[in-house]
This record gives structure tokens, sequence and C-alpha cells, in this order.
């Protein structure tokens, strides 16, 4: 089975990349051995290590965040998202305010909502659209009566990023994870650059395993895998566009690691499973005849758009 | 063009289009003149017959065309389920300056009597027409209410929130459709399924009420609010299965007191929210933003367009 479904990235670890030892299993992680991989994320984001959170995820992350600062707040999401936190945010009590992303341009009026005494979150580049949601004026002026959770999950493949107003913007979060580019998904690590005003109410424990605290400190002293994997994503994406356009898919452009298409075929998403091959299919949960499809490794590539040729032509 | 006591040929005598007239009738038209003229058209070979109806006509011009001649259907009646009828009348207009030799299938539907009488709101297949291909202008077709699982879990918990929401000193306009029946399912009293129906402290005090009854309902109640839900597949808040809450009614009621529920399947398929009152300046200040109580304590902000 050829999965392009979870944006997940294609290429495999060489197993001599990591070295990971079993001796201190019996022990839980000490601040001073956690205190390294945050050193590692200062100085990959560029960000002083007092504002960088670690987790298990980024839903963990953000729900950390609505526990400490959901009094009198709604919580306002986009739709569709993919995260599972809005069930938490209810036990809350939290009002929900989702907003419906709106084709072909999906671009939100954020001046224009009026969204006061929330908490935001906004995935930059959004999943599914592969769009940026936000510029720089319109985050500064929700950040005057809001916190906003900004989700650079698709941080190396957009290159762009919020991270420069973090020290003046005590409001402002931005969640990052390891799952993508550094293609560690099976560990589950995220991490959340804080604004002052908000992470004085966190607390800083150690919250990942020590399998995943070694794993992830290699990762991130060694960024070959993450740069190249990177790259040949995004000549990949390139490729794949344009073949996808050539079979009548109207596909957008996107700022990530995988594609938005809308298509004519019905049903496409279970016409490729039953020829081994998953995609995102949005039509159930959002809107008819768009899918979402991770850019996958060249051979992968190859092989949707064999099997596309033979359902579209 | 057939000619009735005071038909198209008349109207059209004003605005100095050429016209032939192919058919001449005196009596009260009914569905086989329909047909009639559509069949006296097809043999005319004309490129395209444009129609103003709702599902009734749509469901006569098709037995009488089939796909053998582009229609445009411009929804005006009761039913407008259809993906063949174009949103509005502006849309119509918009779709006969581009009519070229691209063209796509589109259903014609109507209301499944049966599942009706089950007070379920489904929508029947009938038929297929030849439509110009041109994808926005056209309506989404009716897709069936979700009558099983989560999706009746989550009426009831919009009308939960509804209810706890409400104000005694205010009286609601019922829209149709099965969420808003689940409000009053919830207040333990009894709603048309397609019909308009007023509601003060929690009581109905008027029952399939038409455009007349509801202005004078909102002159006798100080507070007004309405309450719809979209048709599922389209998106048509107003303009379409509930006329009684006419373009005058929208004007006294304004956008500040509309209250729009849905289940999150149902709104989360389409991409903005249609309205078609017949009065475009109404419509006009009820476009842009509005929020949509999909679940307790969870709104969706959609785009409404006109």
């Amino acid at each position: 089975m050829i999965d392009l479904s979870a944006n997940e990235n294609p290429y495999k670890h060489n197993e001599k990349e990591f070295e990971f030892s079993t001796k201190d299993l019996n022990r839980y992680i000490g601040y001073r051995e956690f205190d390294v991989i945050l050193k590692e994320l200062s100085a990959y984001t560029g960000c002083d290590k007092k504002h960088i959170f670690i987790g298990p995820g980024t839903d963990y992350l953000i729900q950390k965040v609505l526990l400490n600062n959901h009094k009198n707040k709604n919580l306002v999401i986009l739709n569709p998202n993919f995260y599972r936190f809005t069930a938490f945010a209810k036990n809350l009590n939290m009002k929900i305010m989702r907003i419906q992303l709106k084709p072909p341009e999906f671009k939100i009026d954020w001046a224009g909502m009026g969204i006061k005494n929330s908490i935001i979150v906004i995935d930059n580049p959004n999943n599914p659209t592969g769009k940026l949601m936000i510029n720089k004026v319109e985050l500064e002026k929700l950040l005057v009566d809001n916190i906003v959770i900004i989700d650079e999950a698709g941080f190396e493949y957009s290159d762009s990023t919020f991270v420069d107003m973090i020290k003046d913007c005590g409001n402002l979060c931005i969640t990052r994870t390891l799952d993508k580019a550094f293609g560690l998904a099976g560990l589950k690590v995220s991490y959340m650059i804080v604004g002052q005003a908000v992470s004085e109410k966190l607390d800083k424990g150690v919250d990942i395993n020590r399998p995943a605290l070694s794993l992830s400190t290699e990762a991130l002293k060694n960024r070959k895998y993450m740069l190249e994997t990177v790259s040949n994503t995004l000549a990949e994406k390139r490729i794949l566009s344009k073949e996808l356009e050539k079979l009548g898919f109207q596909v957008y452009e996107s700022q990530a690691n995988y594609l938005l298409v809308h298509t004519e075929v019905k049903d496409l998403g279970l016409k490729l499973k039953g020829k081994e091959i998953l995609i995102g299919d949005l039509s159930e949960t959002w809107l008819g005849g768009y899918y979402r499809i991770s850019v996958g490794s060249k051979e992968e590539n190859l092989q949707l758009i064999k099997e596309l040729k033979t359902l579209v032509i | 063009m057939l000619q009735v006591k005071w038909g198209g040929g008349d109207y059209l005598k004003e605005y100095n289009f050429k016209y032939e007239v192919i058919g001449e009738t005196n009596k009260e038209t009914n569905s086989d003149d329909t047909k009639n003229i559509a069949k006296l058209l097809v043999a005319k070979k004309v490129e395209a017959i444009i129609f103003v109806g709702g599902d009734g006509t749509a469901r006569d011009v098709l037995d009488a065309v089939g796909m053998n001649v582009p229609v445009i259907a411009i929804p005006s009646g009761v039913k407008m389920f259809s993906s063949a009828f174009v949103f509005s009348a502006n849309a119509a207009a918009e779709m006969i300056n581009t009519f070229g030799n691209d063209f796509l299938e589109k259903e014609v539907l109507d209301i499944d009597e049966d599942a009706f009488r089950e007070n379920i709101l489904a929508a029947k297949y009938y038929g297929t027409v030849l439509v110009p291909n041109i994808e926005k202008l056209l309506q989404g077709k009716k897709a069936a209410s979700n009558t099983q699982g989560r999706a009746v879990d989550k009426k009831k918990e919009v009308a939960k929130y509804v209810i706890e929401k409400m104000e005694d000193d205010c009286l609601y306009i019922l829209g149709p459709g099965t969420t808003v029946k689940e409000i009053t399912t919830g207040l333990g009293v009894s709603k048309t399924l397609l019909g308009v129906d007023a509601l003060f402290k929690h009581k109905i005090v008027g029952q399939d009420v038409g455009e007349k009854e509801i202005l004078k309902l909102i002159d006798k109640y100080n507070k007004v609010k309405i309450i719809v839900t979209p048709i599922g597949g389209n998106g048509f808040i107003f303009g379409r299965g509930s006329r009684q809450i006419s373009s005058e009614v929208l004007k006294k009621v304004g956008k500040e007191n509309l209250i729009i529920v849905s289940t999150i399947d149902k709104v989360g398929s389409l991409e903005c929210l249609h309205i078609d009152s017949g009065d475009y300046e109404v419509d006009k200040t009820i476009k842009g933003s509005i929020n949509v109580i999909i679940d307790y304590n969870e709104e969706i902000v959609m785009e409404v367009v006109c």
C-alpha cells in the first residue's frame, strides 16, 4: 500500500543515522538531560530556550495552552481541520467557532471577523489547502485581543515563520513538529515557542519519553536527512502538480508537502484505495470532489500518476 | 413562444425582442401546456430552452425535451431542489450571456413523498437534463438529511443550545426542515416539517403560516427572530422551500435576528450559503459572514452569497 494520506515524509531513515542506548531506560529523564534538546531547538529556531516547550504531539501542546487560558475565552479554528483538541475544549466549556474555508482563494478576512477574547488556532500553511492563511499585519491585530497559536507544522516546506515576533508578542504561540520534515512521525515529538504572557502560565514538565528525546536530539543535531528530503519533496511537488494538471485535476498552489486537488472523478479516494493507494478524501468531511495528496517519493508519485491515468482517461 | 391570453409574447413586446409565436391557448395553462410548448420548441430546433418554474415545471420540460436541447432553469416555484436550477435570475442572465458549446448533465429532483410522510426530508431523482457548463451558477442537488446516528444526536444538541438561548419576550418564526423541527420536538410541541410555524414562550402560535400571517405576527410582537436551516446540497437559507419568509419579512426582521442552524456534516460540505429572496437589495443586507449553530456551544462562520 502506498500511503499518501497523512502528509508524512516518504523517505526512510538510514539505520546508521541514529544511535540509541538502552542503558538508562529504567530512569526518568532529568532536567539536565532535557536541557540538551532545548538547546538544540533554541539553536534551530533562533529563540531563547525559555520560550520553548516540548510535548508528544501538537494537540498535546495546544491543549496545554487551552487548559491554562480558557476562562471566558472562545476557541476559533478553521474548517476543515485535523486537530483532536476540540473535544478537550468542549470539556472546558469553551465556545467553539469554526471558520469555513471557501475555494478558490481560501482567504479569511481576519479584520472583518471582529474576533475578541479567543484562542485562535491557525495552521500556516493550512492543512488541507497548503495556503498561508495570515500575514504579519493581520496577526499583530489579532494579538491585541486574543491568544493566537500558529501551527507551523509545514515550516520547513513553506520557509515561512512568525518566530521573530515571539519576543515582542506575549500572546503568540508557534507550534512545530518533527513528524514531517524530520521524518519522525513515529516518535510524535512537537515543540511550541511561546510568548512571555502565555508561557508564564505553563508548567515546563518533561513530557516526552527517553527514546523520543534521544532520537529527536540526534535529528536536530544532524539535519542532513531533513534538508535533503525537504529539497526532494519540493522538487517532486512541482512535478506531481504538473502531472495532475495534465490529467485534468484542479491543483491548488501549496506551500506544504501536500497538494489539494479538485476533480469531477467520482469516488476517487475509494477507487485509488482499490489500487492500493491511499489519499486524503475530503469529500465526506468537507467539500465534494476535494482530495489532499501527500507528495510521495518519485516512485510513489509515478505509481499514483500511472493509476490515475487509468481512472481519468 | 406560446401565446396565452396575456402571455410571453405580450411581455416581449415591451422590450423590443424579436420573437415568433408558435402556439396559442386561451385556457388556464397546466402541465400539458408546458410539455406541448417544450416539444414545439424542440421541433423548431432552438439552441436552448429557458424556463421559469419549480421542480414540477422542470419535470414537465424533462418529459418533453429529454437531453435533446440544453435548458436554463430559472427557479420560481414552491419546491426547487433540482441541481439543474441556476441559483438566481441574475445568474441565469449571466448564463445566457455566456452561452457556448459546453454542457453538463444535471439532475431533476422532487421531494420523495413517501419519505415525507415518514417525516424525512429527502429528494427523489427524476431524470437528467443538459445545462450550460458554468458550474458556479448552478445549485447543488438537494442531499438527503442524514436520519441516522450522529446527525440526529447533533441536531438534538443544536436544539438544546437554541432552546437554552431562547428569550421569553421574543417570537420565533421557524422555517422548514428536520433540524428546526428538532427544536420544537425538544420543547414537546408539534411543528410542520415543510411549513413555517411561529413560536412564542415555547408554544406554537401559528402553524404553516403564509407571508401575510407572518407579517401580521411581526407587527403584533415587538421582538422577532427567524430560525432556519440551509437546504443540504445547495445551501439556500431563503428563497427555496420557504417562500413564506419573503423579502418583506426579512426586511422587517433584519440580519441580526436570523438564527441559522445545521449539522456540521450538512453545512461543512457547502462552500457558502445562498439567498434569493426575490429582492436583491434585501439579499445584499444579508450577504457576508453569518454564524451557523452546528452543535451545543459550537458555531461555524459561513459566507452568504446572493
